[in-house]
């Protein structure tokens, strides 16, 4: 056994391994070897007994405190966030079908986009913790009845003229 | 080690239950060994405490997928162990094991006590050894004779083979042991001659 092979094994008989024949006899004819034994072990010894190091005492409430903000976000239902995702949805296909009258092409567009926007309302809610997912909705819903209320309420039968003039 | 009063599949039992305060316990116990593994690795006290709760509100979270039957402390070390290759992969801390490529030369570790004066291997010098090694060593040696890990549950928590931890725990030990002697060199260098 050469002295690489005898390093390999010291550190597998260290680790558990079975200390072999081979391992013994190398080791009562190389002084390198066995000094790194016994170097390897008493670094071995000095990590076992590195002292634990402790947090700051802050540490441990502030994730106590943050598992009761977890605990707290888990009780929000998702339902409201997701009727209000829908009731956003049928707004901006409202809008659609009452633009439709003027400018089919548009028409089609939003309702394509509102269809798309449901189903990203849809998988958010899967993926994404509800807080996240309702920050994220409820700015997607104030846009699509802003956009709803523009589109359709004031403008609409000026959009509507244009559209018979051309 | 003396056994706790209430074992920590019971801590988390009764979490899983809706208790809290078992959680509480369970982290209270276990808190400065978490702590105590992510400083040694980033060597950054804040970013040790941050990751700390990090791995705890981890844990916290997915209680119902940890199985009962396993230590609790080596299914934190699994948390913490992707929680700090995140945080040392987006620090850009190079993780490569190729560091350790030169050959052993068989006259290496000969020096006897007349030329060495051999260094009091005391705490301060094995943290400042542990912390010259690369992450992936480090991380090896720390969860095996720092934290008492098994080489078996090394290899689970850190996701690697058995055959692997032993490698990088020779290839670490190797590191560490010419470290101490390069150390060891430069001592006997510096002190002054009678």
């Amino acid at each position: 056994m050469d002295c690489e092979n005898a390093r390999r094994r010291i550190s597998e008989t260290l680790d558990g391994g079975r200390p072999d024949a081979a391992l013994a006899g190398h080791l009562s004819g190389c002084a390198a070897c066995s000094r790194v034994l016994a170097r390897t072990r008493s670094l071995n010894a000095a990590l076992a007994s590195l002292p634990q190091l402790r947090p700051s005492a802050a540490f441990s409430t502030g994730v106590l405190a943050s598992l009761k903000r977890a605990r707290r976000a888990d009780s929000i239902p998702a339902w409201p966030l997701a009727a209000a995702w829908a009731a956003s949805s049928l707004a901006l296909a409202a809008g659609a079908m009452r633009l439709s009258l003027s400018i089919p092409r548009l028409a089609g567009a939003v309702a394509e986009g509102a269809a798309m926007l449901e189903l990203a309302g849809r998988l958010a809610l899967r993926v994404m913790p509800a807080p996240r997912a309702g920050a994220e909705l409820s700015a997607a819903a104030l846009i699509a009845v802003a956009l709803f209320l523009t589109i359709s309420l004031p403008h609409a039968p000026k959009t509507r003229l244009i559209g018979a003039k051309s | 080690m003396s056994q706790p009063l209430v074992a920590d599949a019971d801590l988390v039992r009764r979490c899983l239950a809706g208790d809290d305060g078992g959680f509480a316990v369970l982290l209270e116990r276990h808190q400065d060994r978490v702590y105590s593994f992510l400083y040694r690795l980033t060597g950054d006290a804040r970013d040790a405490e941050d990751l700390a709760q990090v791995v705890f509100l981890k844990a916290f979270r997915s209680l119902e997928t940890f199985d009962l039957a396993r230590p609790f402390h080596s299914w934190l070390f699994a948390i913490a162990h992707h929680a700090a290759l995140d945080f040392l992969r987006a620090r850009k801390t190079d993780l490569s094991l190729d560091h350790d490529e030169h050959p052993i030369d068989p006259a290496d570790g000969s020096d006897g006590p007349e030329r060495l004066a051999e260094a009091a291997l005391d705490g301060a010098l094995v943290e400042r050894l542990i912390s010259a090694l690369p992450p992936p060593y480090r991380e090896a040696l720390l969860l095996r004779h720092a934290e008492g890990l098994s080489v078996e549950e090394v290899a689970a928590t850190m996701g690697i083979p058995e055959g692997t931890v032993k490698v990088r725990l020779f290839r670490a030990r190797e590191m560490m042991r010419r470290k101490w002697e390069a150390f060891e060199k430069d001592e006997t260098r510096e002190a002054p001659r009678p």
